[in-house]
């Protein structure tokens, strides 16, 4: 049998540290914001595209990078991303985040794809694009966009491309936060292709995944296509 | 020593239970403050959507007895007002499926009708059948407020009903039940933005040729697009098409009918602009006619992130058919092709008689504020699904770049746009 001591020594004491451990857990939890959730958009080692080729515009103006304006974030952007953090009082990490980014006087938020454009439309339907279609080929996040844009227009839904996406439970992405995340190039770019009228999918106002839609009332929905995961209907 | 581990194993659990409450505690204040604000949004949509419903139902009934066309006309835009406003609110109280989409059409479609009759009057008064139809959508939405009360009645709008999913849902069960079961609401003839007619449409420009087999297409797009392309399905719908993915790079659709190039759409990163606008726009337009779209100019063109996206209309006798739309999208660093939308000019494309009994151009007098830089004719469509003939007039006005569009048969304006002056502005090719 345990004495008093071991039972203080084994039980109440672990006892303990778990549940203050798992107190100050709840509370950080609890006050940290919803928006943390956000994926902070980085720029680092394997990173490509537009925002990454002014980073090295940037830096070859400045003299910290010798190497070719290629839009591949490589070993060279790396060491010029070092040298620019130690030189600019920066943890120097080789990584472009929110401060490496704000010193180098770019923003990787919403225009992370470079663009321009002050549209919130613009920028809510890209989010929009971006979480729920991340991965799919890009004709299926245009066709997302476009899903979107059918209903506005559409008599069965709200007139605003805001009033479509916050319609509650009209998208899954609105109910778990992701829409809250910064879209990339491509979904920002598929925005901008629905809002410039193309429309891969001839009109459908609903779209699912076969394999994870719970919801049988969509499943009676006239089909009209697939595109990647997701299938179109009307 | 026995009695110090006591005092201590008291004083942790005591701690324990301490840290616990006050978890528990910090989590139930914070959880009922965004249950407060959440009812609040709820009540507030619920109660703004009865107003304006409420609003709806007066207008209508006023309808039935008013006959002169000014009061007539300030009726029928209240209604229309009232809706958009019953319309947003209705979003807000939307339930887990689809039941809200019909509550939503109705009301929808009735502001849109009401527009349609109000934009007629006064020189088309309202006849006898849209006074019928207007009198039996009176009582429609006398039903649907008598339901909304009947719901807010039914349980405490202002007391967490936000956080009962269920019931919040339940609340309407009423007005959803009555558009499933009990309502036949009659069909609001008209061509207006909302309008069923616009669901089905007919693509004018396929009619009459041949159905192709999908090895002929996939022979196209070989030989016409250059792609190596894998069939992908077929869409059924306005434009029956075959749908061919291309490896990594997007997909293209193409008409089973007349096996006419629909839509492409793809995505890179563009490399460093190496092509002006000017150049894109040449490309385009051969592009196009190399496909078969004869008679097609570039009219507008924007540039975006090292892309231009060109439309391109149909132009015919010096008059440009703007329905007829084909819309290209070229990279500047290789001026390739990145997407087309060939969708208008399918669904709008016919043969064109000319635009006869036209004002002469001298006599299109627009806003003197107005610096006017081009006239041109150009046949626009409206938002009742119409065409009309009109007079482009391109002109700025303290910097910045305005199209009036000038009927050219009663020289009455019917559109003014703006060109939206940020880093991506587009302008017109004249």
């Amino acid at each position: 049998m345990f004495s008093q001591k071991n039972i203080y020594k084994y039980i109440c004491v672990p006892i303990a540290i778990i549940a203050i451990t798992f107190s100050v857990f709840i509370i950080v939890t609890a006050v940290t914001p919803s928006g943390a959730d956000a994926e902070a958009a980085v720029l680092k080692q394997g990173s490509s595209g537009a925002m990454v080729r002014t980073v090295q515009t940037k830096l070859k103006n400045w003299g910290y990078y010798s190497g070719a304006i290629d839009g591949i974030y490589g070993s060279r952007t790396v060491s010029a991303v070092k040298y620019f953090q130690r030189r600019n009082g920066l943890v120097a990490d080789g990584i472009v985040g929110k401060k490496t980014a704000s010193a180098m006087g770019i923003s990787l938020s919403s225009s992370s794809g470079g663009t321009s454009s002050n549209s919130s439309d613009l920028n809510l339907l890209a989010r929009a694009v971006y979480a729920e279609a991340r991965g799919e080929p890009y004709t299926g996040q245009v066709a997302v966009a476009a899903v979107i844009l059918n209903r506005v227009r559409s008599s069965s839904f709200p007139n605003t491309i805001s009033g479509v996406i916050y319609q509650p439970w009209a998208f899954t992405c609105v109910n778990d936060g992701q829409i809250n995340l910064a879209p990339n190039a491509t979904a920002l770019k598929a925005a901008k292709d629905a809002l410039n009228g193309w429309d891969p999918t001839y009109g459908c106002l609903f779209y699912y995944n076969p394999k994870t839609a719970t919801n049988s009332w969509i499943r009676q929905k006239e089909v009209r296509l697939t595109i990647g995961r997701h299938v179109f209907c009307v | 020593m026995k009695k110090l581990e006591k005092i201590c194993t008291i004083v942790g659990v005591l701690l324990l239970v301490a840290g616990l409450s006050l978890t528990l505690g910090f989590f139930v204040e914070r959880e009922t403050h965004y249950q407060n604000i959440l009812n609040a949004n709820h009540a507030k949509a619920y109660y703004a959507s009865l107003d304006a419903v409420s609003d709806i139902e007066m207008k209508l009934n006023k309808l039935t007895v008013a006959s002169g066309s000014n009061v007539e006309k300030e009726l029928l835009n209240d209604v229309w007002m009232n809706s958009e406003i019953a319309v947003v609110n209705l979003g807000e109280l939307a339930g887990k499926n689809d039941e809200i989409e019909k509550v939503t059409k109705f009301v929808n479609q009735l502001g849109d009708y009401s527009y349609y009759l109000s934009s007629k009057l006064p020189e088309e008064p309202i006849d006898e059948n849209e006074r019928e139809l207007l009198n039996e959508l009176y009582k429609i939405t006398e039903e649907l407020l008598k339901e909304l009360i009947k719901a807010g009645e039914s349980v405490n709008i202002n007391e967490g009903l936000y956080v009962k999913l269920d019931e919040a849902v339940a609340t309407l069960k009423g007005v959803f039940d009555m558009f499933n079961n009990s309502i036949d609401y009659p069909e609001m003839i008209y061509d207006g933005p909302f309008s069923d007619g616009l669901i089905q449409r007919d693509a004018k420009y396929l009619v009459g040729k041949d159905v192709v087999d999908r090895e002929s297409v996939e022979g196209y797009i070989t030989s016409k697009l250059g792609f190596s392309a894998s069939f992908l399905e077929e869409i059924n719908g306005n434009i029956p098409s075959y749908v061919f993915t291309i490896e990594d790079v997007g997909s293209v659709t193409i008409s089973k009918q007349g096996c006419v190039p629909v839509q492409y759409a793809s995505s890179r990163d563009v490399g460093e602009k190496a092509h002006s606008q000017e150049e894109c726009i040449a490309r385009a337009e051969s592009f196009i006619a190399g496909l078969g779209f004869a008679g097609m100019r570039a009219v507008w063109a924007s540039e975006s992130e090292d892309l231009v996206y060109i439309n391109l209309a149909y132009e015919e006798n010096g008059v440009i058919y703007y329905p007829d739309l084909i819309k290209v999208k070229i990279a500047q660093d290789n001026m390739e092709i990145m997407g087309f939308d060939t969708t208008g000019f399918i669904y709008n494309h016919t043969e064109r008689t000319a635009v006869e009994g036209v004002k002469d151009k001298s006599e299109v007098k627009v806003s003197d504020k107005l610096s006017v830089t081009s006239i041109r004719l150009a046949v626009i469509p409206t938002e009742w699904n119409k065409e009309i003939a009109t007079y482009e007039v391109a002109g700025t006005y303290e910097g910045k770049i305005y199209y009036v569009y000038v009927d050219a048969f009663s020289l009455e304006e019917v559109k003014v746009m703006r060109v939206i002056m940020d880093e991506n502005q587009g302008a017109l090719i004249s």
